[in-house]
């Protein structure tokens, strides 16, 4: 009588859940005594359910009706929307797995029920189900992470940094060592010789198959064959450990934590369908807190040939997406770029002079463009060129220098980055001219220039000097500000530039919405996204001579400017970091899937978060347009009269 | 054994919390309950089935609950099985009625009672309950009284007198948007009104109706 009549309250909650991941892996009977063990909350509209900082949550929230919104308050007290929770959707996973202080702020938007299962039958849950904590761990913690930290990168300290590297990085993203296998008819004192020759800490045991069946590590020498005085002669299989704990290579690296945690061990075999591919130990997930782009600068530092520098690309490219899901700014990561970019050239350079020899003039080498301005991603190709001073003995010079962008050109395609395709390069001879002949550039493109063409020489104006003599670029650099002091004419130019490609509306279903009302089904990220955010900072830097080339510092110096709205700069600053990111993840995700880097992304991959903050990038660039056009305007009519 | 029926009574404890009437209300323990019964007349009626849900503050514990059928050992009128759906024969193998007063009254140990029209409940519990010597001490709450008020200190509306009227479940289950089922079973009904119950916590709270004291005088039964 009893059972039969209990499911009229907690059969109305069984029907409820079955139908909802992950609850729906559940049996009915596990459903029900688990049902029995929940409460059902409510919460009247703009009640705060989890308050970031405050004790965390102690239930698993599963929304019945009504909805929640997910955000963080940034240092200035401004609400920042991370995700929206309605019918059937969770929440407070993180918080319950993070056991003191809640993460986020969670709020009702309208009158909302939960229901609300234990901590402890939520852990209990995870333990006793794969499913459910595949789902719970994978798609929810990734949920928060992947999506909304990555998207935000507040600096508000949300979690230490091994913990989130924990929660969001897959196992395949930290380098492991391959496993040291043996036989099952290996003996004891082979075993320990493996181990001894090798600077592994464990041996694991594999059948005919390839399949792990046990693992033999320090432990098991000392405990088993020492304390015990085991024949050396005896097999392997006789000391060895079972089961073996095994991850694939693409889990989160929280599950080998959990399964460290949970079974007090300290190594974990990855595998890739299966089959043995690497190890990680406790040590590992530890030395994962010294990740740092110091090592790849240090290592650049102590080459000694152009061959052994080639690495330096694969490791920076290895480090981008450990330091992007670490919580890295996308601006400090493009400048974690550029810095590596600098060495890598002043070294080369290094290596060039031991070889032609000494210069026989001072010279300045100087990078253009993306590179110029920090803002490199991966796809970097060499975008430079070289100013040298005026000389008494120019076609000595000119030889020289030919010589030594060459050299240059050859070594930097031997490490990685390809010749520009512009040839946009200090091996043009046209790029590689003494300071007069630079002066004489600068000078036709803004003074004449609707004769030249300016929007091509436009990546000159974003120049940076890397090595070599940096006054020869400052006198160049001083010369061109006092040149644009006036210059209506390029910066009517100019502003027709960057304002020329408009940013969309926005997104209607999986179409990217032009202005024009026309579909598209792709969003190219350069050309509409960070490009005219690009275009507008330098159109506003150099017209009141800002000396910075990288986007965001000249943003940020146009904040202070006192004849201006600081407002728009700080929100294009905004904008420029969000869709820098997006731009970073999009081609990390080409790279881990061997795909050709491009800067498309398709709207039916984005998150509905990404669309909202996407079209608010948008609108920020709209307004950028609309105050150069507003600026500029007699100057872009006459322009356009022409 | 679920937990709360290990718990022993502790005598006084129901009249103890009768004193606490200045505790605030989310933080009490509630019983919702409802009975079915053999006939309104309560000359004669006997209990058939009561369902019980615990509740802390406006949190509603689903695994706290309580449902009794008891064989009645009278036979039941054809009206009333209409409504409540128990026959003599669905009651048969049900408890005796000492048993289930006994461990109901573990159950509703030290917690405010709360019903739709509790009147009737306690009436049915008290009289059943006098048969073994015992009674029920427990502060409650009607739900139904608790409406009425809350709809007299409302907003005004043109059909208030209507609605005044009209105090039955399903009526304040569509007032606060919840979806009834199972009408006229004990346990869901008490379920119903526990639902009911919680909203009205937070209704009662944002018009300053913070402590059992303030809302006995118009809530009690």
């Amino acid at each position: 009588m009893s059972s039969s009549s209990e499911s009229v309250v907690t059969g109305t909650v069984v029907s409820f859940l079955k139908n909802i991941p992950p609850f729906q892996f559940l049996s009915a009977a596990e459903l029900s005594r688990l049902a029995g063990s929940m409460t059902l909350e409510f919460f009247p509209k703009d009640t705060v359910i989890l308050s970031a900082g405050h004790p965390a949550a102690e239930s698993l929230y599963v929304v019945h009706k009504g909805g929640v919104k997910l955000f963080l308050r940034s240092q200035v007290g401004k609400q920042l929307v991370l995700d929206m929770r309605s019918e059937g959707e969770i929440f407070g996973l993180l918080s319950i797995m993070s056991k003191d202080l809640a993460r986020l702020d969670v709020t009702a938007i309208e009158d909302t029920l939960c229901y609300c299962i234990p901590a402890e039958q939520v852990q209990r849950l995870i333990s006793s189900n794969a499913e459910v904590a595949n789902y719970l761990l994978r798609t929810s913690v990734t949920r928060y992470i992947d999506r909304s930290l990555q998207e935000l990168r507040t600096q508000t300290g949300l979690m230490g940094d091994t913990e989130r590297l924990l929660y969001s990085l897959s196992v395949s993203d930290v380098p492991g060592v391959p496993p040291l296998l043996c036989k099952q008819e290996t003996t004891i004192r082979e075993a320990a010789q493996m181990l001894a020759s090798s600077k592994a800490t464990c041996v694991f045991v594999v059948d005919a198959a390839g399949v792990a069946v046990g693992i033999v590590t320090d432990r098991d020498f000392a405990e088993k064959v020492v304390a015990q005085a085991l024949s050396l002669e005896l097999k392997v299989t006789e000391i060895m450990s079972q089961p073996v704990v095994a991850v694939e290579a693409n889990e989160r690296l929280f599950h080998v934590l959990l399964a460290m945690v949970s079974r007090n061990i300290h190594h974990v075999l990855v595998t890739q369908q299966g089959t043995p591919a690497g190890v990680l130990t406790a040590h590992d997930l530890m030395v994962l807190q010294g990740k740092s782009p110091l090592n790849v600068v240090r290592f650049v530092e102590t080459q000694t040939n152009v061959q052994d520098l080639a690495a330096a690309q694969t490791r920076i490219n290895g480090l981008l997406p450990l330091l992007l899901r670490e919580g890295a700014k996308a601006s400090h990561v493009t400048r974690v770029v550029a810095e590596v970019n600098d060495r890598l050239i002043g070294k080369i350079l290094q290596f060039a002079e031991a070889k032609i020899g000494r210069a026989p003039v001072p010279y300045c080498w100087v990078v253009l463009g993306s590179e110029g301005r920090r803002e490199q991603t991966f796809k970097t190709d060499q975008d430079n060129a070289l100013i040298y001073e005026d000389s008494e003995d120019e076609p000595k010079a000119r030889e020289y220098f030919a010589q030594l962008a060459a050299f240059v050109q050859d070594a930097l395609a031997t490490c990685g980055y390809p010749p520009c395709t512009g040839n946009y390069m200090a091996s043009n001879p046209r790029w590689r001219q003494p300071l007069q002949t630079w002066l004489s550039y600068f000078r036709a493109w803004i003074t004449e220039a609707e004769l030249h063409g300016t929007e091509d020489a436009l990546i000159f104006f974003d120049m940076r000097p890397v090595a070599g003599d940096f006054s020869l670029f400052q006198t160049l650099a001083a010369s061109v500000r006092e040149l644009l002091k006036g210059a209506g004419m390029f910066k009517s130019v100019l502003a027709c530039v960057s304002t020329m490609h408009k940013p969309p509306l926005g997104f209607f279903r999986n179409f990217v919405l032009e202005r024009s009302g026309e579909h598209k089904n792709q969003l190219d990220l350069k050309l509409f996204g960070t490009g005219p955010i690009v275009n507008a900072a330098r159109m506003f830097a150099l017209d009141v001579g800002v000396e910075p080339t990288n986007t965001g510092d000249r943003l940020s110096a146009l904040t202070s400017k006192p004849d201006r709205d600081p407002a728009i700069f700080q929100d294009m600053k905004e904008a420029f970091e969000f869709l820098t990111l997006m731009r970073l993840e999009c081609q990390l995700h080409q790279v881990r899937d061997g795909k050709e880097l491009s800067n498309y992304i398709s709207p039916d991959a984005l998150t509905h978060l990404q669309r909202s903050l996407l079209k608010e990038a948008f609108r920020t660039t709209t307004r950028a347009q609309a105050l150069i056009e507003e600026n500029f305007r007699t100057a872009i009519w006459s322009q356009l009269g022409r | 054994m679920p937990d709360w029926l290990k718990r022993k009574p502790v005598l006084g404890e129901n009249a103890e919390l009768a004193q606490s009437k200045d505790a605030p209300l989310h933080s009490l323990r509630y019983v919702v309950f409802d009975t079915e019964l053999t006939s309104l007349d309560h000359r004669t009626n006997r209990l058939l089935s009561v369902g019980a849900i615990a509740m802390q503050g406006p949190s509603i514990h689903l695994g706290e609950q309580f449902y009794r059928v008891v064989n009645p050992q009278v036979s039941i009128p054809a009206e009333s099985i209409v409504i409540h759906k128990l026959r003599s024969e669905d009651v048969e193998g049900g408890e005796l009625l000492a048993k289930t007063l006994d461990d109901l009254r573990q159950f509703i140990a030290g917690a405010v009672l709360v019903g739709h029209f509790v009147d009737i409940d306690l009436k049915i519990l008290r009289k059943e309950m006098a048969e073994t010597g015992h009674t029920v001490d427990n502060p409650a709450v009607c739900t139904a009284r608790v409406h009425h008020w809350v709809l007299r200190h409302g907003l005004y509306s043109e059909d208030l007198h209507v609605q005044l009227e009209k105090l039955d479940l399903p009526t304040l289950a569509k007032f606060y948007n919840l979806d009834a089922q199972d009408a006229h079973h004990a346990l869901s009904d008490a379920f119903l009104t526990a639902r009911v119950w919680q909203k009205m916590l937070y209704t009662l709270q944002a018009k300053g109706i913070d402590n059992l004291r303030k809302l006995l005088k118009f809530g009690g039964a």
